[in-house]
Order: C-alpha cells, then sequence, then structure tokens
C-alpha cells in the first residue's frame, strides 16, 4: 500500500526475515533408527564431526553379541561419572539379550546415576547430548537411555566481587544455575519456594529459572514475569541483562526497573519481601523485580549493621545521589545566573579563580565531567599492573596541570570530583548510571536558563518517575500512592523489632511479616 | 502506525523545546563571573546641581589568596571611580563611559551619603533603591561630612573589603555599644514613612590627616587616619535638618530601648565623683507610654534594665543588699540623665525620633490624626519625659570587695 509523507519516513519496515535460524521444534521429528551405527553417524553429522564428541562402544562378556555404545561430549560432563555410573555398571551387566523392556531395565536398574531418562527423537537426543547428559545405545533398539552426568570445570563458589559487605555471608552466586538455587534454598527452607525454569534463546538453550515464595508474592505479577519471559525469541542469552532488556516495562527512561545483584542473601531477602528472582544460566548476577526507586538504595549491610548507623548511612546515599545529579548544575547556574545568592567572600574567591579563564562555566564543566568519564572508562579497562599510572595521570596531569594552566577554576575541579565520589555511593550501579546521564541534561539546562532550567528539568524528572511503573507497581512507592506503613523502612532503617509489615506496595498479599516487640528487659 | 506518529510527535516537541530554549539565550541574564564588577560600596554627593556617584569596586584577584598568578599584595584590593549625572541611575548608566565590566550592585554594602546631598534631600534616592531590582533593601546607609568619595578611597586595617569592614563595623557598635541605630535602607525607609516622618542615619568620620587610601600606608603597625562613627544625623521628609552628638544619640537609644549590650558608667561615692564604677547591661527594655497633660504631652518612659558590674572602684561592702541596691540606684540616675539629655536634644532640634509620637498614635489615634502636622514643630519642644529606671544588679563579677577596700584591709592605706 502506497504510504505518503511521515509515514513514509516513520512508517514501519517490512520485516526482513533474519538469518538462518534453526527449525523450531514443531518441524517434521526424526526418530532414532534402530540400527547402533545409523545412530550414531547421524549424531556425528549433526554436530559437524566435533573432535569432542566421544563414543565409546561396550562390548561385555556377559553379553555376547549384544552391541551398545555411550556417547557424550567431553568437556560438559563429568567424566569420572559416566566410567563410574555408567559404563562400569553395564560391563558388569548380564542379561539375556531377548529380554522384555531392555530399555526400561538398563534404565532403572543398571544405570547408577540420580537421573535417567530414555529417548526415542534425533532432536531430544541432540539436546540432551548438549546439556551435558550422555546417551546409550542399544543396537536394534529404537530407543536410547539417557543418564544426566552434567559437570565439568566450573567456577567454586568465592566471594563477591561487586557487592561486598563488612559483615554479613561472604559468598556469591557463581555461573552454574543449579548451584545458585542451591545456595537460595539453604536460606530458605520452606516448601513455599517455588521455582519455575524456562529454555531461552533459540541457539544457546539458556536455562532462565524464576524464582518465588508462594504465599507472599503477588501471583499476577508472577504470572505476568513469566508470560514476558516466555515471549522472548532471540538467539542467545548471554547475561542476565538481555532478559531485563526483554521484560521490562516498555518506557524509555534512564532509570532501572529491576535491581540486580550477585548475592544469596540479598536475593533471599527480596524474596521474603515479595520480590521475584529471575536466575540466568551463565551469570551470577540475579535479577529481582518489581523494584521501586527506593530499593536501589538498599545495602545487604543495612541489615547486618545497627540501626542508627544504618539509618544514617541510607539517609547519607539519599544526599549523594541528589549531590551527583544535581551539584555541577547548581553550581553553573549560580555562578552565572544568580551571583546574588552567594555570600560575599565566597563570591569574591570563585571571581577571583574565574579571572583569565577562556571558557564560560558550562563549557568548563562539561570539559570536566567528560574529562572524568574517559577516566572512568579507562579505568575500568586497565590491567592492574599500570592503576597507579591512571590515578597519578588523572590526578595530577589533569587536575593539578589544568588548573595551573588557567584551563579551568580550582573550584570547578572541586566540584566534579565531589560530584564523581558522590556517585559512587549508590550502591546499584544501574542506578549510578541513570544519574549520570542526567546530570549531562541537567547541566546543560542549568547553563540555558539557569535555576529556572535546574527546577523545569527536575520537574520532568519527577513527573516521569511517578508515572514509572515496574510490573504494575508505582516506581515511587510508598510515595506517590501513599502507603504510610512503610514509610519508616525506605527513608531509613527500622529496626528488626519494629518491622511489622513488607513493603506493601510490591506485596499486596501477605504484609505481615512478624509481630512487632520492642525488646524489654527483665527487671530485677 | 499511529503510535509511531504519536512517538515522532513528541520527539518533535521535545526538540522544538529545545531549539527554542538555546534561542532564548540571549533575555535568560547570563553573565559569567569576569563579566561583572562587583561594588562593595557606593557613595553619593551632589554637587553644583549634579548628583556625583561614587563606586568602591572590588578587586578579587588581590584578595583572593588563588588569585591566578598568586595575589598581587602590593595593589590594593579595592578601586573607586565616580560618575556624575542629572539623575542618580542616569549617572550609573554613565559608569560604561569608563568601565570595561558591567556594575554589579547586589553585593552592595554600604551606602554613604555626603551631608551635602542629604541637605538637598534624598527621596529620588529611596525611589531608585525601591525601584530597581539589583538593589538591595538591606545595605547600611551612613552619612558623611567629608565627600563620599573620601570615604570610599579609605582602607580599613585588619579587613580585606572596606565596604563590608564598615557593614560589619556598625552591627558591631548596635551589639556591643549600641549608641548608634544600625539603618538598613528599608529601615530607614520604613521610618520616614513612620508616624513622624523622622529617622536618625550614623555618621562615618575620617579622623586623621592622612588618609590610608593605598596599601603601602597600611603597611604601618598604626593608622595615621581612620573612620569613625560619630555622630546621628536626622533626617526628616528626606532632608537633613540637624545633627545628634554621640552622647546625645545614645540617650536616644535608651529611650527607643535598642540597647542590646552596652557600659554604663556612674560615681559611685560622692566624696570621689571622679571614681566611675561600670556596668555592662545585657538586657533591657523600655516602655513608653504618652500621657496628655492639659494642652500638652508627656512621655513616660519605664526602664528596665539587667546588668553585669564590671568595675568598682569605691569602698562599699557589695555582699550587703543595701549597698547593691545603693549602686543600681545610682545606675538608673545615670541612665535617666542620659535619657533626658537625648530627649532635650531631640526636641531642640525638633525631630521625634524617640518614639514619642508612636507612642501618641498608639493611644490617642483621632488626636494623633489632628496633630500630626504639628507635632515636630509646635508640640514636641514642649513636651516633657518622665523617666522610671530601675536597674537590677545581677552579678558583681568575679569577685565582691573592690580591690582598694582589699588593699585597705589588708593593712594598707
Amino acid at each position: 500500500m502506497e504510504q505518503g509523507g511521515i509515514e513514509r519516513v516513520f512508517g514501519k519496515k517490512k520485516t526482513k526475515p533474519y538469518g538462518q535460524m534453526p527449525k523450531q521444534a514443531g518441524g517434521k521429528p526424526e526418530p532414532l533408527s534402530p540400527g547402533i551405527a545409523d545412530n550414531l553417524r547421524m549424531l556425528r553429522d549433526k554436530l559437524g564431526n566435533s573432535s569432542d564428541f566421544i563414543i565409546r562402544t561396550i562390548r561385555s562378556d556377559a553379553m555376547p553379541g549384544v552391541e551398545m555404545a555411550v556417547a557424550y561430549i567431553k568437556g560438559i560432563v563429568e567424566e569420572d561419572a559416566i566410567h563410574r555410573d555408567v559404563i562400569e555398571p553395564i560391563m558388569s551387566w548380564a542379561a539375556p539379550p531377548g529380554q522384555s523392556s531392555w530399555i526400561e531395565t538398563l534404565r532403572q536398574r543398571v544405570v547408577t546415576t540420580g537421573a535417567s531418562g530414555r529417548t526415542a527423537m534425533v532432536e531430544d537426543a541432540l539436546n540432551r547430548l548438549l546439556d551435558g547428559q550422555c546417551l546409550i545405545f542399544t543396537n536394534g533398539f529404537r530407543e536410547a537411555v539417557t543418564a544426566d552426568t552434567s559437570g565439568g570445570e566450573q567456577r567454586s563458589v568465592s566471594e563477591p566481587n561487586t557487592q561486598t559487605v563488612i559483615r554479613g555471608p561472604q559468598y556469591s552466586f557463581t555461573e552454574n544455575i543449579s548451584t545458585n538455587i542451591g545456595l537460595l534454598r539453604r536460606i530458605i527452607r520452606t516448601a513455599d519456594f517455588r521455582m519455575r525454569s524456562y529454555t531461552i534463546g533459540r541457539r544457546t538453550r539458556t536455562t532462565v529459572a524464576v524464582l518465588y515464595m508462594h504465599h507472599i508474592a503477588d501471583p499476577a505479577v508472577v504470572q505476568e514475569m513469566e508470560q514476558r519471559i516466555k515471549e522472548i525469541d532471540i538467539d542467545g542469552i548471554l547475561e542476565s541483562n538481555y532478559i531485563e532488556e526483554f521484560i521490562s516495562d516498555q518506557t524509555y527512561t534512564p532509570f532501572p526497573t529491576m535491581m540486580n545483584t550477585e548475592r544469596p542473601d540479598t536475593a533471599a531477602s527480596a524474596m521474603l519481601d515479595g520480590q521475584i528472582i529471575i536466575l540466568v544460566d551463565g551469570s551470577p548476577f540475579c535479577l529481582i523485580g518489581p523494584a521501586t526507586f527506593f530499593h536501589f538504595f538498599r545495602s545487604a549491610e543495612d541489615n547486618y549493621q545497627r540501626f542508627d548507623i544504618s539509618s544514617f548511612l541510607r539517609l547519607l546515599r539519599y544526599g549523594a545521589f541528589v549531590v551527583s545529579v544535581l551539584l555541577p548544575s547548581l553550581f553553573i547556574a549560580i555562578t552565572t545566573f544568580h551571583q546574588e545568592m552567594l555570600p560575599t567572600p565566597l563570591l569574591i574567591s570563585l571571581a577571583a579563580q574565574r579571572e583569565g579563564i577562556p571558557f564560560p562555566a558550562l563549557v568548563e564543566a562539561l570539559l570536566m565531567e567528560l574529562t572524568f568519564e574517559v577516566l572512568r572508562e579507562a579505568g575500568v579497562r586497565m590491567p592492574r599492573a599500570i592503576g597507579p599510572a591512571i590515578s597519578i595521570v588523572g590526578a595530577l596531569v589533569l587536575g593539578q596541570s589544568a588548573v595551573q594552566a588557567g584551563l579551568v577554576s580550582p573550584a570547578m575541579v572541586i566540584v566534579v570530583s565531589f560530584t564523581a565520589i558522590s556517585n559512587f555511593v549508590t550502591p546499584q550501579i544501574s542506578m549510578a548510571s541513570a544519574s549520570r546521564l542526567i546530570r549531562f541534561t541537567l547541566m546543560l539546562l542549568a547553563g540555558l536558563l539557569g535555576i529556572f532550567g535546574i527546577m523545569a528539568g527536575v520537574l520532568f524528572l519527577m513527573i516521569h518517575m511517578t508515572g514509572l511503573r515496574s510490573f504494575g507497581v508505582p516506581y515511587m512507592a510508598p510515595f506517590a500512592p501513599v502507603y504510610r506503613q512503610t514509610w519508616p523502612d525506605m527513608l531509613v532503617r527500622q529496626p528488626w523489632w519494629a518491622r511489622v509489615f513488607r513493603l506493601v506496595a510490591v506485596s499486596g498479599v501477605n504484609p505481615h511479616r512478624q509481630r512487632g516487640r520492642k525488646p524489654r528487659h527483665q527487671k530485677g | 502506525m499511529r503510535l509511531r506518529r504519536e512517538w515522532c510527535h513528541k520527539i518533535c516537541c521535545t526538540l522544538l523545546l529545545g531549539v527554542l530554549s538555546i534561542a532564548a539565550t540571549g533575555c535568560s541574564g547570563r553573565t559569567e563571573l569576569n563579566e561583572i564588577s562587583i561594588v562593595s560600596a557606593s557613595g553619593i554627593d551632589w554637587k553644583d546641581g549634579k548628583w556625583i556617584i561614587s563606586y568602591q569596586l572590588v578587586l578579587p584577584q588581590a584578595i583572593s589568596s588563588h588569585g591566578m598568578g598568586g595575589g598581587a599584595h602590593g595593589a590594593a584590593p579595592v578601586n573607586v571611580f565616580s560618575t556624575s549625572g542629572d539623575s542618580i541611575r542616569g549617572a550609573i548608566s554613565k559608569s560604561s563611559y569608563e568601565m570595561s565590566r558591567r556594575l554589579y550592585f547586589p553585593q552592595n554594602q554600604i551606602i554613604v551619603v555626603s551631608e551635602r546631598a542629604a541637605k538637598h534631600g534624598l527621596t529620588s534616592l529611596f525611589d531608585a533603591y525601591l525601584r530597581n531590582p539589583d538593589s538591595r533593601e538591606t545595605v547600611n546607609i551612613f552619612l558623611t561630612k567629608e565627600s563620599a568619595r573620601e570615604v570610599l578611597e579609605h582602607l580599613i586595617p585588619l579587613e580585606e573589603i572596606p565596604g563590608a569592614a564598615i557593614a560589619r563595623m556598625i552591627v558591631n557598635e548596635e551589639n556591643n555599644g549600641s549608641t548608634l541605630p544600625n539603618m538598613s535602607m528599608y529601615r530607614t525607609m520604613l521610618e520616614l514613612l513612620g508616624p513622624t516622618k523622622t529617622t536618625g542615619i550614623p555618621a562615618l568620620e575620617i579622623s586623621g590627616d592622612d588618609p590610608l587610601d593605598s596599601t603601602r600606608k597600611t603597611a604601618k603597625t598604626y593608622s595615621s587616619s581612620k573612620i569613625k562613627l560619630t555622630k546621628l544625623g536626622l533626617i526628616q521628609d528626606g532632608k537633613l535638618i540637624g545633627w545628634l552628638t554621640h552622647d546625645q544619640s545614645y540617650g536616644v537609644m535608651w529611650i527607643r530601648g535598642e540597647i542590646r549590650q552596652s557600659t554604663v558608667w556612674f560615681s559611685c561615692d560622692v566624696k570621689h565623683p571622679a571614681e566611675k564604677a561600670v556596668i555592662k547591661i545585657h538586657h533591657m527594655k523600655a516602655k513608653r507610654k504618652a500621657i496628655k497633660t492639659g494642652d500638652g504631652w508627656k512621655l513616660q518612659v519605664r526602664i528596665a534594665a539587667r546588668g553585669t558590674l564590671l568595675e568598682y572602684p569605691c569602698e562599699a561592702d557589695l555582699s550587703q543588699p543595701q549597698s547593691v541596691a545603693a549602686l543600681e540606684r545610682q545606675a538608673a540616675d545615670k541612665i535617666a540623665l542620659l535619657a533626658q539629655n537625648g530627649f532635650k536634644a531631640v526636641q531642640e532640634q525638633k525631630a521625634d525620633i524617640v518614639g514619642f509620637g508612636d507612642a501618641i498614635r498608639l493611644q490617642y489615634p483621632r488626636q494623633w490624626s489632628a496633630i500630626t502636622k504639628r507635632w515636630n514643630e509646635r508640640l514636641l519642644p514642649e513636651a516633657t519625659m518622665e523617666t522610671d529606671v530601675d536597674v537590677v544588679l545581677e552579678r558583681t563579677g568575679m569577685s565582691t570587695d573592690s580591690f582598694r577596700k582589699m588593699q585597705s584591709k589588708a593593712g594598707g592605706s
């Protein structure tokens, strides 16, 4: 159909088929053939003659004339299990060949691994092979027995890299999803711990698990989340961020709507609050949703220290967030538009510093901020050996020398450094990244219109944030729709004996957590 | 399709807003710090029918220790220049003939008005101040007998910016000596629009012959000349009509009840009238009441003050309540005398700044509206004042007996 004008430019393009995708399940399924040689040849061809596809033919003295083969892919199996639980029992098995339910006997009585199954389709057999199971073929039978021997080298449970605490558990998730679920199960040992797994990604077939607490999480949210995960159709899932971007509410916003953590205790605490965890095989970072704005300022350590210091630190985090977003813009606005707001000695000091600086304040601020972002990015990628060199380069050359050369004023260096440091105070990096982006916009607005511009930007931001939703939960709850019960725990850390309510916004189902009881000592 | 169009609409609107705001930068008042010159004090003078406005500009590099290339310690921290014109704001606009930067008034701390300008009339100055957004009404206003420019050129030792230093000086005086009021522009205007349309403004004076107008002269250990607060100038209907001396102004402050902290000395022994005891008053209240006596008026002032004894040369025994009471009475007498002197001076000058008219207005409003116009000229000189002073000596300091007494006790003279 002819599309005119704007529609042509912005209209929906015809979707082209993308790439060469493997056939969906539902194409013609191929069954295994009774001949063992055919099966093995077919599998080898499908794997492209891969050199880590191992076939071990077994001839047992106890069963002459029976041809059996064990096939597995080296590297993703635990070879000891294969030797011990598959090959050895088979070799010491003596059974008459004409026995009915040969496959069933093999599966139930001979193979000694924990999980065993049977398969009759080529596609299924291939998938199981690639999952780390080993296939046992018997000549003359159309089915193969599978034994779960998946294993191989994995990273062991170690300390978390990103979210460390001084007091508290010191282990983090690993890349293996079963290990991760096991770590969580060890914390929450009731039957209400529910879990469902899906296989997402056409070529990677990654396991994605959704975990929640049965009587606490909102069933509607669980269902919505599962629905969104099921709808993902993509080449491969490498990290939990892929899932996050797919299932987040479609709003063009710099603010994150799901948290991520690599600590099991944080994940367990979130589950007890009614939030839902998504674990992705291959990444130690799990997703936590739904998340409101105030969730991003809670750190695990808040609960492991006393409530007074935790409250102070939490308030400090809110203050640091505001500083990291607003400080450069306020500085630009006040020194270029509203000099009358400064006390005279400060104004004179700033004026003295700005004499001879060639750039206007806005340009100076943007230059320094961009320089700092470059430094920060370089610091991420730099090998540890030359780490000190970067700090010397950054501090001395760029900071001190730029000031002495008269390119930037010292006050601006202070403002930029303090802003950058406050940016690191936010516990979640996704929120800190949001503040970095917003800061630039507000700086431009401040340079254009002063405090009026900042106020306009902040107003726009506030309107935007109160309209955001994270899986149906309003982003600024419990302040935007008011839930007074949970105010104390959002702003400061309520002592545990007072925290009677869960975060009602997140779980409307079971708000009472405990009987609130203030500690009392026996008198006398 | 619908969704795409809405999205495209949103993007276009945002871009349009952005473009428009860039276009609006011209009228947004954006000025860099190195495009303005900060005025810390201004002076008003009147000569040959023209207003002469002087400005004391701050040189930031010379003051701040962080000036680029090091602060030049030989340079003076301020620079003074003047412009003249037919009107005050007209003169200010002429500053662009000789200045490379825009004058920045919001940080102005004081304004010095010369006697000639005050005698000519200050109503145009007050109007200019009220109307303009960048001149603040919180500046302190001073009078001076010399030219305002000379006061602005004078440096003050120990302080960096002379304008700010003078503002701090009057605040210091109001808090510690309370002999002169701290008149800000809005307070002056409020009083001039008040019941008696009269106000008093403190005056500055350069004492000494050689004014400190360069940093070379401030390099010595003593100052050859200083800026001092001296008299109180009386302004009525926007014009200067007379002066009160320092002591008379002090008495007026007592009647007004504006003493924050002050020192009163009086003789404590009639046999040695030259020896003075000193009380520091730290708390006082004055209540003024107007009483109609026949055709005339009487002001009844009740003063209650509390103080500490600072110096005591006499020989009474202060552990006895009677001697303390006697001391309090002597202090009260001295305060009453101060108040009476102040009142008499105000009567002579025919300018009611003691709050007498205000007291009448509060008590006899209808009569006040009848006599408003005649008050300063005719009725005030015939009025009387009655004082009732009550001083409470809270503490005698850290010793009770005077040193002389201790000497005589110890077997001395």
